[in-house]
């Protein structure tokens, strides 16, 4: 080929997808992007604009024009790529321009190292999106408290599974059958879906999800939008909360038994504790609506709640626990404050919350909440700043250091 | 444009800048309307002044020198560290924090005379029937006297409101409520020490006129609670103890709140009590030291009391209570920052370093004004010198914050105003060496002086102490001073290359380059420069906050939205490098951008904290938005300029076909 020949349209599209262009429009789109979702959510709440903006399954945003002026809001600015394919693309990018084509040398080392790290340190936010699980466990200092005293799970702070158990004498019997929010989250209005349980004497059909709802008596309050009443309760929809782990999802069920007889109609709800009982082959059943709970591989007691003000204020000073890890029989105890969580078996607790079992008392603090997550990729944002930060102290130093030689040999004009 | 009339524009905008600091600096420390005559006001001799700056006391969880809570409490209520009055003689008299303390503690009657309070919008006083002067006014206690009442039971409706949604409140429902919260602020000041002035008089005293002393009624505490128990068991109480109960009650209460003087002697106890506090601890019996309780609260009387035999005496029986108060917290470890601090704000640093800054303001329009002359060089080591000076005299207020702090210098927003100042004048002096190109001499100092002019606001806004102790989750020197004090300096880093940026547009608009194209590839090179640090300082601060959040919340990024705006610091700065090593923007664009970059670091810096979500969240209200909306104008309007100006360059190259395709990559410099 010679040098005058266009190149091939798979070099075209190399060149395109490593190119700087390339690079100077993502970044500019995630910057507005960011922009957007910031402003966005004082409205929206944080998890909502997340979805909107970030979640894998957006190709495309719609912003909501209200962020320039109140006056606007609900109306659309023009639409923009969805944020989790434009970092995809932007690793895309970095890999084939900032790395596989740039020169490599003792010049460009600096930047090659930064480029490498961002490239991690994007792929740990993508890690972390599609693996990381996130819950708290609540523990008191004592036994039969509101809390438990001893716990091996944490409970999901977004996500809700219909749980089926059978239950003989007052107690569990056999495994905890689950239906996740995937199966039911986006049924509105007279939508149905019926959920298949073979293992079980008859299945579940599911409709109208609710992101809040208030179990709500009708001698209380008539239904006012023609929700479901049974035996005198509906589902009250109440505006999400911008906190969105404060939502309390509601959900209408049937039981479809297996001899085609369609059962009546129940509500499921997570702020109603008490299940629905079914009975079907002579066998008990109660089902329930509840935050997800997932099982952590080890058992936590707390041994000591600490929380304390600065004197003379209500400004928080510290909170620290002390707790006792359980595995095998085995025991360790183990601190864990503000700043200083605790990392084991691929689990992280952080210390979040703390209140006193005593309602409406300052007294000291007996109920502590830990915040569990699962992040295989947890320490690798902090590998890859150490790299870009080398890298980009080494390139611009030795930027600095060639200015401040070419300034003395070569001395500027003054104005 | 001709140079010489782009150095005269050059001049009169910088005396133009010089005069409206000024004048802003001296409207916010004048008092409004008419300056107030107290007759019989006499000031306090220096001495005593000198001796009360040291007490220690507790207040926002720290212990602190009197000055300071007494600077702050003023600041709350009146706006500003001083007052002017017509006093005794018809004598001038500029009242300071300290003087005004005593005045509320001591001589309630004259401080109830005092245009204590600042009122910013009258209609507050107008719905309790108060007779008001102008829209903004300062008014005394007495003053408001006839309408009390009525304000007060606005405030109690308004409150209720304000507890079930604060963003329900209307802005002059907000203000009422404001202004309740003040009253009642300095009606606890001035009814502190009513115990102590005035005693008891129970009715079996009364007609013998004799006042009883708290102090001796505490010393009677194990009686009183006994003959309580007694009654508990079914034995009468008598009405002599009934009657003191209820005295003592509202002695105690009076003296609750605010000063918290005594420290506890259990070194675990970390809350300091107040004069209030030790009466009802000795009457519940849940105290540990009732002989320091009766003795702390003797001190009080005697000073209370001492007024009326002259200054001297009064100082002999403060000495007595300071030096009292001084040896215990000495022994608890919590005198050690007490002389510092009152020494800090005795100085006033940032006063002298914003009149260094304007001086270097004025001597830089002489240099742009003189050129490379004689004159203009002296001018330009004289501008050199006092940007120099005024760094020093941020440092060390600076330094000494840390000090008594036990802390990195930066952990709220008023310190990143200070911080940033210093800063900026360093990365400012930095930039002029590595350059010599005098213009950034000529354009840090006026910024730098609109930082502490700046701060000041701030301070007087937020009323508040902000050497304030940090909350749990930021109670961490190492993160504080690797993440926050990053992350500050990259925002000192984007706003001085904004600055740079303007330099260059203003060059370009008046023609002081004077076509030097070697001056104006420095001023890029500069800017460029800048760019990179900026990156390289949001990078790692914003990834290090990443980390520490990490650690703390159990999150690495939460969309916070201080997060976001440094994230987008980081994204711009990128985009800008990145579009400048493709060629996509050159000179122009480089420095237009880096304009641009200004705008989003004040979006991250300020603009964040007024959207109400959040954990950097301050609560501020949207009407304090409209000096960063100038700014954004002011920016924007660079952009315009600088756009105009070079869109007639490129025109200008076009048409003698100098413009390279963009694209077109041009190495980095």
């Amino acid at each position: 080929m010679s040098p005058a020949d266009p190149p091939s349209i798979p070099v075209r599209i190399f060149n395109l997808l490593s190119g700087l262009g390339l690079a100077t429009t993502l970044l500019v789109i995630l910057m507005v992007e960011t922009w957007l979702a910031t402003m966005e959510q004082v409205d929206a709440g944080l998890h909502m604009t997340l979805q909107k903006y970030f979640h894998y399954s957006k190709f495309i945003v719609w912003p909501d024009a209200g962020v320039l002026s109140e006056d606007l809001a609900g109306k659309y600015l023009p639409p923009l790529p969805g944020g989790y394919w434009v970092c995809a693309l932007l690793v895309l990018n970095l890999t084939l321009g900032g790395i596989v084509r740039m020169r490599k040398g003792w010049k460009t080392a600096g930047v090659l190292m930064a480029h490498f790290g961002i490239i991690f340190m994007i792929v740990a936010g993508g890690v972390a999106q599609l693996k990381e699980e996130r819950g708290v466990m609540m523990l008191s200092e004592k036994e039969n408290d509101a809390f438990p005293h001893i716990a091996d799970y944490a409970e999901a702070f977004t996500e809700t599974v219909v749980e089926v158990t059978e239950v003989k004498d007052g107690k569990p019997l056999g495994p905890v059958h689950f239906v996740t929010d995937a199966y039911f989250k986006d049924l509105e209005g007279d939508e149905t879906r019926t959920v298949r349980l073979p293992a079980l004497p008859f299945d579940l059909q599911l409709q109208a999800y609710i992101q809040n709802a208030r179990p709500m008596s009708t001698a209380s309050m008539a239904p006012q939008r023609g929700e479901p009443v049974v035996d005198g309760w509906f589902l009250l929809s109440q505006d999400p909360n911008l906190e969105t782990e404060a939502d309390a999802p509601g959900l209408h069920a049937r039981v479809l038994p297996r001899n085609g007889e369609p059962g009546k109609v129940f509500l499921l709800a997570v702020a109603e504790r008490a299940p629905f009982t079914v009975i079907a082959d002579g066998r008990t059943f109660v089902v329930s609506l509840r935050k997800r709970v997932w099982p952590v591989p080890f058992q936590v007691r707390l041994d000591d709640a600490r929380s304390k003000n600065h004197p003379n204020t209500r400004r928080p000073k510290l909170f620290e626990s002390d707790i006792t890890r359980i595995e095998d029989g085995r025991e360790s105890s183990v601190f864990i404050e503000m700043n200083e969580p605790m990392r084991y078996g691929g689990l992280t607790f952080f210390q979040r919350t703390m209140m006193s079992s005593v309602q409406g008392q300052d007294g000291e603090s007996t109920i502590s909440g830990f915040e569990v997550v699962r992040n295989p990729s947890d320490k690798w944002p902090e590998y890859s700043i150490y790299v870009v930060g080398l890298g980009l102290c080494v390139h611009f130093v030795s930027k600095l250091w060639i200015f401040l030689v070419r300034r003395k040999s070569n001395p500027a004009t003054q104005a | 444009m001709n140079a010489t009339i782009g150095r005269w524009i050059v001049f009169t905008l910088g005396i133009l800048a010089v005069g409206w600091i000024l004048s802003t600096a001296i409207k916010d420390n004048r008092p409004e309307g008419d300056v107030r005559t107290v007759a019989n006001y006499k000031p306090w001799d220096q001495e005593t002044l000198d001796l009360a700056s040291l007490l220690p006391v507790q207040d926002g969880g720290r212990v602190k020198p009197l000055g300071t809570y007494a600077g702050f409490s003023m600041l709350g209520l009146h706006g500003a560290r001083s007052m002017e009055i017509i006093g005794e003689g018809g004598e001038t008299i500029r009242i300071k924090p300290l003087a005004w303390m005593l005045d509320c503690l001591f001589r309630p009657e004259l401080a109830k005379e005092l245009p204590t309070f600042r009122v910013d919008n009258s209609e507050v006083l107008a719905a309790a029937g108060i007779e008001v002067k102008g829209r903004r006014d300062r008014y005394s206690y007495n003053d408001l006297a006839g309408g009390l009442e009525k304000l007060k039971q606005l405030g109690a409706s308004y409150d209720q409101i304000n507890q079930q949604d604060p963003k329900l409140l209307q802005p002059l429902e907000k203000q009422t409520l404001e202004q309740v919260y003040a009253i009642r602020t300095f009606e606890f000041l001035v009814g502190y020490m009513d115990f102590a002035r005035n005693g008891l008089l129970p009715s079996s005293a009364s007609t013998e006129g004799k006042v009883l002393p708290v102090s001796e009624v505490m010393a009677a505490a194990p009686k009183i609670r006994q003959e309580f128990q007694n009654a508990h068991n079914g034995q009468p109480l008598s009405q002599e103890v009934q009657t003191i109960s209820v005295l003592i009650e509202q002695a105690a209460n009076s003296a609750k709140f605010g000063l918290n003087l005594f420290p506890p002697a259990n070194k675990d106890d970390e809350d300091w009590i107040s004069a209030g506090g030790r009466i009802f601890n000795i009457f519940t019996g849940t105290t540990r030291e009732p002989e320091q309780s009766i003795t702390d609260i003797k001190l009080l009387e005697d000073l209370a009391t001492s007024l009326k035999d002259g200054e001297p005496v009064f100082r002999e029986k403060f000495k007595a209570l300071e030096d009292s108060v001084v040896v215990r917290a000495k022994a608890r470890g919590e005198y050690r920052s007490i002389p510092l601090e009152a020494d800090y704000f005795k100085k006033n640093w940032f006063i002298y370093a914003l009149v260094w800054f304007l001086l270097a303001t004025v001597t830089s329009a002489v240099m742009f004004f003189t050129g490379r002359s004689r004159a203009g060089n002296v001018a330009y080591w004289t501008t050199f010198g006092f940007l120099a000076l005024g760094l020093v005299y941020m440092v060390i207020p600076i330094a000494k914050r840390s000090i008594i702090m036990m802390r990195p210098p930066v952990g709220n927003l008023y310190d990143t105003i200070i911080f940033i100042c210093a800063a900026m004048v360093a990365f400012g002096l930095a930039v002029e060496w590595m350059t010599k190109k005098r213009f950034v001499v000529g354009i840090t100092p006026i910024f730098a002086a609109f930082l502490i002019v700046l701060a000041r606001r701030f301070e007087v806004f937020e009323g508040k102490d902000h050497l304030d102790p940090l909350v749990a989750v930021l109670r961490s020197n190492y993160w504080l001073t690797i993440h926050v004090i990053t992350i500050t300096l990259g925002y000192a880093a984007g706003l001085i290359t904004m600055l740079l940026s303007m330099v260059y547009v203003l060059l370009r608009l008046v023609g002081l380059d004077r076509g030097d194209a070697s001056l104006r590839r420095s001023l890029t090179r500069a800017v460029y420069g800048c760019v990179c640090l900026t990156l390289v300082l949001s990078l790692i601060g914003t990834v290090l906050g990443g980390i520490w959040a990490n650690d703390s919340w159990g999150r690495f990024w939460g969309w916070d939205p201080k997060e976001n705006g440094a994230l987008m610091i980081v994204l711009w700065s990128l985009a800008i490098l990145h579009a400048r090593i493709g060629g996509f923007i050159k000179e122009w664009g480089l420095h237009l951008c880096a304009i641009f970059g200004g705008i989003v670091v004040a979006f991250s810096w300020w603009h964040v904290n007024f959207l109400g979500v959040g954990l950097h969240n301050y609560g501020f209200a949207a009407d304090k938005m409209s000096a960063l909306y100038k700014f954004y104008g002011m920016a924007l309007a660079f952009m315009a300029i600088g756009g105009v100006l070079a869109v007639k360059e490129l025109l200008k190259k076009k048409a003698r076909g100098e413009v390279l395709p963009a694209g077109n990559a041009e190495p980095a410099k």
